[in-house]
């Protein structure tokens, strides 16, 4: 029997990038696997009839309470499906009907712009993991006596606490250089977005 | 005071407080205002709706608790918001009816 559930797990830098998550859940509800829940670490997917819903992200304003926002969204037929931090997650039933969030140019920018404050913060954070990443690595090896070995001292010796470490810290040395490679790649659509938006806002409302 | 022009979606949230109303209702009040022409989606709303509360042109009303919905009405300053906009769109009308009318 084919299975009617997946999750997923991903990592920080696309736990923080609106419109990766976005298209992803799209992509995957064409495909008939509707987002059901979104965390920091994991999606889980439940089969369904393809294009059943549509999904959008947004980043919340800081002003408004997030129970209350979502307890208002479903007058407007929106749910929320999860979401990191002021970082929702929303789906509507596909009804022929546009789903958009935001109807003026002003509220478009304003969105794109958080979302940059977002990915500018996951950037951040990347280089900091990796920074503490790498001396919390170093300091095992030299524990170990690995720099030692070949500098004519002591043979090497790992505990298991420290080869447990040391594989801890190697995963998330790899989150971190998938941060440092997709924040900037996903600032720079967000700042090409704002610009097209600005310019158009030129000449409109 | 600030006399800068308000976005469409503000002018019209405005115009629609004047009786306590909830986030859904001022979407179809605006709707309705608007001849069906301006729907504001949630996000914008809503967005509008926190600057407009921390700038003190609209408060919200009842119930603050979490989780509650909440409701709107327009302040002494948010009326005064509408009349500076209304004085600008009356100056701009006359300007461009004055220079247009003798086009063609």
């Amino acid at each position: 029997m084919a299975k009617d559930k997946k999750t997923r797990l991903h990592l920080s830098s696309y736990a923080i990038d609106p419109e990766r998550i976005e298209r992803q859940a799209n992509e995957m509800a064409k495909e008939g696997w509707l987002l059901e829940k979104f965390g920091s670490l994991f999606s889980t997917y439940r089969r369904g009839a393809p294009g059943e819903y549509e999904y959008r992200v947004q980043v919340k304003e800081a002003g408004i309470d997030r129970l209350t926002y979502i307890a208002e969204l479903t007058e407007f037929g929106i749910e929320e499906v999860g979401g990191v931090g002021d970082l929702l997650v929303l789906r509507k039933k596909a009804d022929g009907t546009p789903f958009d969030l935001y109807s003026d140019l002003d509220s478009l920018i304003a969105q794109q712009k958080k979302a940059v404050r977002y990915l500018r913060a996951g950037l951040l954070l990347s280089l900091g993991w990796m920074g503490i990443t790498l001396m919390n690595i170093l300091t095992t090896l030299m524990n170990a006596n690995v720099i030692g070995k070949y500098a004519g001292m002591a043979a090497i010796n790992f505990s298991t606490v420290q080869v447990l470490m040391l594989t801890a810290a190697s995963l998330l040395l790899l989150v971190c250089i998938v941060g440092l490679v997709d924040c900037p790649r996903g600032l720079r659509r967000a700042k090409r977005k704002i610009a097209s938006l600005e310019a158009e806002r030129v000449v409109q409302e | 005071m600030g006399t800068t022009a308000l976005t469409e979606a503000v002018f019209y949230i405005l115009l629609s407080l004047d009786a306590p109303l909830h986030g859904y209702g001022i979407m179809q009040n605006v709707e309705s205002l608007s001849g069906g022409r301006v729907r504001l989606a949630a996000g914008t709303l809503y967005g509008a709706l926190a600057t407009l509360t921390e700038r003190g042109w609209i408060v919200s009303l009842g119930d603050e608790s979490e989780g509650r919905k909440k409701e709107y009405q327009i302040t002494p300053e948010g009326r005064e918001a509408v009349r500076a906009e209304l004085r600008r769109l009356h100056e701009l009308t006359q300007n461009g009816d004055k220079l247009t009318e003798n086009w063609n």
